[in-house]
């Protein structure tokens, strides 16, 4: 089903952030902007982003696949080296160690590109490039009849332009 | 300075090159060019028509891959450790510092291949599903190298392509034709919404942490290729530290190296300023001090130790064959950085350039000198042997650096050399 949406174009983060106070709660909203505002999420009262938990789950991944390799194949094909235990707990934890840093840095991509809904093929719809230049988008979801009275909100509240976009 | 200037500014080094870019180009790839036929004679007749041999197995080679995986240190320390510690002034110079570290780490790890009488037997160093059931040995500081490094590279590779995408999009904005569709499909469709940006901000944190340890970790590991061995002069848990200040030391010095002139050719005065190349300075003036701490440590520990063979093998680097290299080192690489505790001297190009030169060539010989001389003087008399790289080494050594420049060049021109949106947060709002 088509949704519909306006965005604003503002020239200063101030004005995107009064936007955002003003409108939120009324309407599902989202902006984009050249550089990250942590202020929005504030605002928004968004939950901390879930990648840490993939962080977590990697590095333990890795530290648990460190230790099965080496202990794994040292038992695997038991040969005594210079008189070394078969299980060598201190130079198997270098290898733990390293496993869990590679691991953790693949899961914590991997969870950054699932949650931010990475990588795309195409932009979504109602990207405009300014909005990577100098220029902050406030996005606001509405129904086809909020249209016009959504426009004339986004321009109260100091949009310099409005764009309908489909979504 | 604006969003607008930072785009225009910094989107403007990715246009298409002029000449001398392409006869400087041409250059580097004609000196890896040799190299490479350098290395395929050595294959194609043997490790022998090289100068390692017997005691001194490890020669240059191995110097080289120390040498290139402590350059990779300092971008890490940059880019990941400033990030935790907040510091501003790391955003300007940080991309630069990252492409060092992945491209060190690319020609580093040819190194240990090159040193490999049959390279193509590389992969028995990994754990592979072996018909006979045989795994690495996971006990050899060797194994742990393949796995530090490796990680090293992939680690740095995602935290810089990942610390990229934001710009890519920038680019892909402001190009047009192939070059949009390229820069397009390395941006991934990012736009810019708070929930791409939340995602990534947090990813981009956990990355720097993940990061930071390698800082410590990978040339300690590295250093344990020497220190967990019996041989004089390696045999010593100084090693790790000293390597890792070593690093970040060489690091930092190859950083400015290559920062400097391309600020200059790119314009990029108003975003590097000469006040981040002195801040650099600065921390070279703390690591050039620690090292100098570990030189002294090491000649005490030997002398403290009671051990002849410890004694001997230090006594000889300050005296013997190489005195002359070792001298060299510790005058490039603690005398010379101590000069940027000068104001004047740390503002100045041609001593920031001048003085990072010296680094360089000091830390080269620091290696060479920590893995020559304790193998040409082992604790047998009768097996003494004086080292000298032949021409294949030599040649091989002019490639890397070729290589290593080669790589850069190319990095330069087609990505982004400063990061645009970090630099645009940074303005006042």
């Amino acid at each position: 089903m088509t949704e519909h949406s306006v965005i604003g174009f503002y020239v200063e983060v101030d004005s995107l952030l009064s936007a955002v106070k003003a409108l939120r709660g009324a309407h599902e909203i989202r902006t984009i902007s050249p550089v990250p505002l942590h202020q929005v999420d504030e605002l928004l009262e968004t939950r901390p982003s879930p990648v840490r938990r993939f962080t977590l789950a990697g590095g333990l991944v890795g530290f648990v696949a460190g230790w099965a390799l080496t202990i794994g194949s040292a038992e695997h094909y038991p040969l005594i080296v210079g008189g070394k235990p078969l299980v060598s707990l201190t130079p198997f934890a270098v290898i733990a160690y390293i496993c869990t840093i590679l691991f953790g840095a693949l899961f914590t991509v991997l969870g950054m590109l699932l949650n931010a809904r990475l990588p795309r093929i195409q932009v979504g719809r109602g990207y405009d490039p300014r909005l990577t230049g100098n220029r902050f988008g406030l996005q606001v979801i509405c129904g086809q009849d909020e249209i016009e009275a959504v426009k004339s909100r986004l321009l109260a509240l100091g949009a310099e332009e409005v764009k309908y976009v489909e979504v | 300075m604006n969003y607008t200037r930072i785009d225009a500014d910094l989107v403007k080094t990715m246009r298409p090159a002029g000449r001398a870019y392409y006869i400087v180009l041409a250059c580097l790839l004609a000196i890896v060019a040799w190299g490479v036929f350098a290395w395929s004679y050595q294959i194609r007749h043997g490790l022998g028509v090289a100068g390692i041999t017997w005691p001194v197995g490890w020669g240059v080679y191995i110097t080289l891959f120390v040498f290139w995986v402590g350059i990779a240190h300092s971008g890490t320390l940059i880019s990941a450790v400033l990030l935790l510690f907040r510091v501003r002034w790391r955003s300007s110079i940080y991309r630069s510092a990252e492409a060092v570290t992945v491209l060190a780490l690319m020609t580093a790890g040819l190194f240990p291949l090159i040193h490999l009488g049959r390279p193509w037997v590389a992969y028995w160093l990994t754990p592979y599903p072996q018909m006979g059931g045989l795994s690495p040995n996971f006990r050899s500081p060797l194994v742990w190298d393949v796995f530090a490094v490796s990680t090293y590279l992939i680690v740095s590779l995602l935290f810089f392509f990942t610390g990229m995408v934001p710009d890519l999009a920038i680019v892909r904005d402001r190009s047009r034709g192939w070059r949009e569709k390229v820069y397009g499909f390395l941006a991934q469709g990012w736009q810019g919404t708070d929930r791409q940006w939340r995602h990534y901000a947090a990813a981009y944190v956990f990355l720097a942490g993940l990061a930071t340890p390698l800082v410590i970790s990978v040339h300690s590991i590295v250093s344990w290729d020497f220190a967990m061995s019996i041989v004089p002069g390696w045999h010593t848990t100084i090693f790790p530290p000293y390597f890792v200040a070593g690093a970040i030391h060489s690091g930092l010095a190859m950083v400015l190296t290559i920062v400097i002139p391309m600020r200059r050719l790119f314009g990029l005065d108003p975003y590097i300023t000469q006040e981040h190349l002195a801040n650099l300075a600065k921390l070279m003036i703390v690591t050039g001090m620690l090292l100098g701490y570990s030189y002294g440590v090491e000649f005490f520990v030997a002398w403290y130790s009671g051990n002849i063979y410890e004694r001997s093998i230090f006594f000889y680097r300050a005296f013997g064959d190489y005195a002359w290299a070792l001298w060299l080192l510790v005058a490039c690489n603690v005398g010379s950085p101590l000069l940027f505790c000068f104001s004047k001297v740390r503002h100045s190009t041609p001593w920031l350039i001048a003085l990072c030169l010296l680094v360089n060539v000091g830390m080269f010989f620091e290696r060479f000198v920590i893995i020559v001389t304790s193998l040409a003087r082992d604790y047998d008399p009768f097996t003494w042997h004086r080292y000298a790289p032949r021409w294949p080494e030599l040649s091989i050594l002019a490639g890397s650096f070729a290589w290593f420049f080669l790589l850069f060049l190319v990095f330069a021109k087609v990505l982004p050399v400063v990061s645009m949106w970090e630099i645009k947060e940074g303005l006042p709002k």
